[in-house]
Order: C-alpha cells, then structure tokens, then sequence
C-alpha cells in the first residue's frame, strides 16, 4: 500500500506539471463537448485525434485521450436529460427519467446528479484501478501466449454475445473485424495475405482508419442524409439547479452501488460502460420501494446509471494496463495509440514505464475535479452546442475524418479506403450491425491469431496446451459460460413468459 | 401518408439483404485466403492460411444463418442501446454527399488542404442548407484557414499547399 502511494504521489508531480495540466483539461473538455454532440463519441473524438497525438510525447498524449474518453461519460447525460438525445450509447437509459424530470422542471438537478455521480465514480474506479491494477500485474506475469490467446478470445465473445442487439449481427460484425485484421504481411512468416499486389496494404488496415471510417463516416452520413430538417426540442432549465435534501438522500445509494456495479463489469472484457448503466438501471428500479417512480422521473433512474458508466471507464482501464487487452472500442483505440508511442500495455509496463501509468492514474483524479468544475456551472453554455446546424456539424466530422485519414500515412490511398470502408460502415449500421465488436476485432485479430499460433507451435500443436494450466483452463470455463448462458438464459425467460401468458388467461377466464 | 420505399425495404427482408450481401464477401474472402502462398520454410504448426479460412467458413455460416432465419422470421430484434430509430434516409442525399467526398479526396493534394477543404465544406453546407449562404461561406473559410493553421503551425503536421504553395 505504502508503494502506491509513494508512485501515486510521483504520478501527481507529472500530471501536475503546467503542461500536463493543459493536456488533461483540453482532453476533458473535448471529451464534454463530444459527450454533449450526439453522434460524435469518445472514439469518434479519439481516433480524430490520433493523428494530433503523433507529435506529443506518450505522457501527455496519453492524458488528453484518456480525458476524452472519461470526460464524454460526463457530457453524455446532458442530452439524454434536455433533448432525450443520448450523446452516448452509455447514456441511453439516462433518458428514461431524466428527460422526465426535465420535463417536471426539475432539468438541474438531474443533471446535478448526474455530474456528481459521475465524479464520485470517476474518483472511485480511480481508486480501484489504482489497487486492482498493480495486483493484477504481478499474476499476470505468469501468462503465456496460451492465456493470452483465451482472454482475448473471452473479450471476442463477452462484445458479440453480451450485445444489447442480434447476438448473430454482432457475430458477423466481430468475424468482419477480424477478416479485416488479416490483410497485411503476416509477422511470423512474412507471406503476403489479402495484399493483391498493392504495397499500400502490406502493413495492414491502419486500425485508426478503419476506426474513423466505422464509427465516425456512418454516423455523419446518417445525418446529412435524413429526410427533411430535425428539430430539436430543447427542455429549458429551470429554477436551481442545485439538489435538494431529498435529492441527496435518494442519490446516495445509487451512486455507491453505481460505482461498485459499473467499476466491476468495467473490467471484464467486452463489455464495457453502456451494459453497466442498463444493469444499475434496472437494480435501482429493483431495490426501490417505489419502482412506479422510475421512468415518470425518478432521480435514482438518472443518479445510478450515470455513476455506473462513469466507473465502467476505470474499470475498463484495468485489463488494458495489465494485460494489455482492451475491451471495447474506445480502449482499443488507447491501445492502439499506446503501440503508437513503442509501448506495449501489459504486466511489464509497471515495472518499465511506472512513471507514465501513475501520472496517468493521478491525471484521472485531476481530470474529475475539473469535470465537476466544469460541468456543474456551465451545463447551460454545453446544452447551447446542441443548436450547432447539422450540416456544419458533420461536415467539420467529415472534413476532420479525412484529414486524420491523411495525416496517418500521407497518402491518397488511405483517403480513398475510407470513403470506401465509410460506406461499408453506413450500410452496416443501416442493417442494425453494432460497431464496437468490429473496432474490437480489428485490434484483437492479429494478436490473437499470433498468440494462438505461437502457443501452438511451442506445444507442438498439442491442444492440451489451453487446459493444462489452471488459469487458461478457468479461462476456457468462463469463455463457454459467455457462450453458453445468455441464450440457456432466454430460452427459460421465454418459458416462464409463455407459462405466464398461459396463467394470465386462465385467471382471465375465472 | 405513404411509408417511403427505404422504409419499407428496411423493415421487411433487410436481414436476407444483409445476410446474403455478408455471405458473398464471405466466400470471395475464403477463395483469396485459400490462394495466400505457402511460407518459404515451414516451422510453425499453424500456418499463416489457417486462421483466416477459419474466419471465414465462421462468417459465411454466420451470414448464411442470418439470411435464412430473416427469410423465415423476419427482421431480427433491434439494439435498444442504439436508441431512437435512424432518420428516414434520402439516398440521393447520401449519393451526393459521398461523390462531393470523393471529389475533396482527390482534390486534396493537387490544389492543397486550405482549397479543397473550403470547396469542400462549401459545397456540402449549401447543397444541405443553402438558405444560409452568408453563414456557409464563413464558415468554410475559418474552418479551412484555422485547421490547416493549427496543424501545420502549432503541431507541426505537414499539409499538402497546392497551388498556394
């Protein structure tokens, strides 16, 4: 303990430096602004950004992506709460009682809620990253390619089958990712796949392209291409925004069980801080001696899910530093901009670079403080945004998408596969096809691949090799626990659902 | 009021469209993975075709099955997390957009990042919305000046100048 806290004192004297103080505010507050844009993410604004990032040194690029991404959790609520837009797929549920309370006039507490939720969270996942991390590490030496090979696998199948949507389109869109992956020259035999003779396509997709022209492309598409002009319905806000006594008698068991809930399936690979705030919706609405009030504007609707995605976010951090292994899309773009910088995210990382990941921790920390500054007086000033006209909206999106496409490799080339792969992308979401499963993909493909082959070849193809240790055989238990229980868990729902139909109309007959 | 064709495209068979669509990049991608060259020394157990064959035999069953159950089922459920529904679509909107797109593509080097860029977002901004002609142009001309301005001169990032340059 005492070493953690001597690191994390040395991580503030980084993150406290003028520089890195500038880093993490202009990365919280883009991560606001994209949190309020709907349609513009964290990954969206990430990958956008990669580009930018080349020039600056890992610690302080690390800090301002990383801003981004906990910064939009915070912004993300705003619209669900005034427009009943969600900014962010992890705000979804805040729409439900928030945009009712809204309505009420009661817009300022929510989102006062909201905001201190969501720092309360924030600076509690940091805690837990903080402890969690460094003992995950040292077990984590111990891994060989075998195990890695199955915790990628886990994410692989935790992101295509936890899905909120078809768990079979999501299973296309994972298997597109990583056919994708494969083009390039393959690192253990240098045998050209998928290049067809063009030089351009010999190291690969570049991910942040594909990253760009998936998430970012399809979005901005959607939007121009609507029929007629959108009208947003702005909610006023009203009165004080500040919480009443009640307020916060009512908000502090959503925002405890909210940052265990969220700080938990947070780390779990593939499923990240959008499942978290749907799993505390629903336990609040549960625990609640009033479950009517929830959805006519009930504060522990908006409270809960908001502290729970927020904490998802450290989580989410735990298996990227440690392992390595990101899971969902927003952490595999950290990944990828960590291989950006020669650095390689795992158990190794605290032992050779602990000065960046402790600055990065106590950036964190920083980095909720300003949010909560930011946030709490200014949410008026961000909801304004939301009269931005949508077509210079996404032109700037897809003016700054090409650009990112340009500075990556500086060729024509790059640009003209990301239209291509933006139509790609445009079309899938026109057929309901998730995206993060393929962003995940993406990066996961070839290291998993490589790490399959290589404890392969060091087992002389003897498949035993993923069940002879303990923790790759836990692993293989777990992976075909994901496979197997959410549909085992549907089919006994539509039993009971059927029997209860069958009850319903027998007492209807009495 | 009349659905609009895409609507109604969209909601019946769209899984059997998609599905099929999936099923032949499948297929294509499996006839390229089966002709990637043997290594010139073979060490490794698995070898660098294997996976890839694996992906796609997985995806061309996957996209098979989704076609067929859209065939006998109709749609599959939607993600509830995506939230509202998308707008309605205008294709020839869309048409227009990616061939202005295209066009700034290949722009892009010959006449420099500031020109194709305040062309671009130009053309896009009074094709979407050409009441605002005032605003358009403005915008068009900070957006192109201050990017370019902010990459070239504070990150360093080298943009192509075209006939500015």
């Amino acid at each position: 303990m005492a070493d953690i806290f001597a690191r994390l004192a040395e991580g503030f004297g980084e993150a406290l430096t003028a520089a890195n103080l500038i880093f993490a505010f202009c990365g919280v507050l883009i991560g606001t602004l994209v949190g309020v844009l709907p349609g513009i993410g964290p990954v969206t604004a990430i990958a956008l950004l990669i580009p930018l990032s080349f020039g600056l040194d890992p610690v302080s690029g690390l800090i301002l992506l990383s801003g981004i991404y906990y910064g939009s959790m915070y912004g993300g609520s705003t619209t669900s709460i005034l427009i009943r837009t969600p900014g962010e797929v992890a705000s979804v549920v805040t729409t439900l009682d928030g945009y009712e309370m809204a309505k009420q006039g009661r817009a300022g507490p929510a989102l006062s809620t909201a905001a201190i939720g969501s720092f309360v969270a924030g600076t509690f996942s940091t805690l837990g990253l903080m402890i969690l991390a460094p003992a995950l590490a040292s077990v984590a030496i111990a891994f060989g390619s075998a195990e890695y090979f199955l915790l990628m696998l886990l994410a692989l199948a935790m992101v295509s089958n936890l899905t909120t949507g078809s768990q079979l389109k999501a299973l296309i869109a994972t298997l597109f990712g990583l056919s994708v992956a494969m083009v390039g020259i393959d690192p253990q035999t240098s045998v050209q796949r998928f290049t067809f003779g063009v030089p351009y396509l010999s190291d690969g997709i570049d991910f942040a392209l594909m990253a760009i022209a998936l998430l970012a492309l399809p979005e901005a598409f959607t939007n121009m291409a609507a029929r007629g002009t959108s009208h947003l319905d702005a909610q006023r806000i009203q009165g004080s925004i500040w919480m009443t006594r009640e307020d916060w008698r009512r908000s502090a068991g959503p925002y405890w069980r909210g940052s265990i809930l969220g700080f938990l399936i947070g780390v779990l690979p593939g499923i990240g801080p959008s499942l978290a705030s749907f799993l505390s919706y629903g336990l609040e609405k549960r625990l609640s001696k009033h479950p009517e009030r929830f959805g006519r504007g009930a504060i522990e609707g908006v409270a809960g899910p908001e502290t729970a995605n927020n904490a998802g976010v450290g989580g989410a951090m735990v298996p990227l530093f440690t392992l390595g292994i990101p899971g969902s899309a927003t952490t595999a773009l950290l990944l990828f901009v960590f291989m950006m910088y020669g650095l390689q995210p795992g158990p190794q990382l605290f032992d050779t670079n602990p000065e960046l990941i402790w600055a990065i921790i106590a950036s964190m920390y920083i980095g909720n403080v300003m949010l909560l500054v930011l946030n709490l007086p200014l949410v008026g000033l961000f909801a304004q945004l939301l009269k931005t006209p949508p077509a210079m909206l996404y032109s700037g999106v897809i003016a700054f998408s090409v650009l990112g496409a340009y500075a990556l490799n500086f060729n024509v080339f790059d640009m003209l596969m990301l239209l291509g792969f933006g139509l790609v992308g445009y079309l899938m979401q026109r057929y309901d096809f998730p995206m993060a499963p393929a962003v995940l993909a993406l990066v996961l493909g070839v290291l998993a691949e490589q790490h399959l082959r290589r404890a392969l070849s060091v087992s002389n193809g003897d498949l035993m090799t993923f069940v002879e240790r303990p923790i790759s055989l836990a692993l293989l238990v777990f992976i075909l626990l994901v496979l197997v229980l959410p549909p085992a868990v549907r089919l006994l729902r539509a039993r009971q659902a059927g029997r209860h139909r069958v009850g319903t109309q027998a007492g209807g007959q009495q | 009021v009349r659905p609009s064709r895409d609507e109604e495209d969209h909601r019946g068979g769209s899984d059997v469209v998609a599905g099929g669509f999936m099923f032949v990049f499948a297929v294509a991608y499996l006839v390229a993975a089966f002709t990637i060259p043997k290594p010139s020394f073979e060490n490794a157990v698995v070898g660098p075709k294997a996976v890839p064959i694996a992906v796609g035999v997985a995806l061309a069953a996957a996209s098979l099955a989704l076609a067929v159950r859209g065939f006998f089922k109709g749609r599959s459920p939607r993600d509830v997390a995506s939230g509202d529904e998308a707008p309605p679509q205008d294709l020839r909107k869309l048409g227009v957009v990616a061939l202005l797109l295209l066009g700034y593509i290949l722009s892009f080097v010959p006449l420099g990042y500031a020109i194709s860029t305040f062309l671009f977002m130009l053309a896009v901004t009074m094709y979407l919305d050409h009441e605002h002609w005032v605003r358009n142009l403005v915008y068009a001309v900070v957006f192109s000046v201050v990017v370019y301005s902010i990459f070239v001169y504070v990150f360093g990032v080298q943009l192509p100048a075209g006939v500015l340059g």
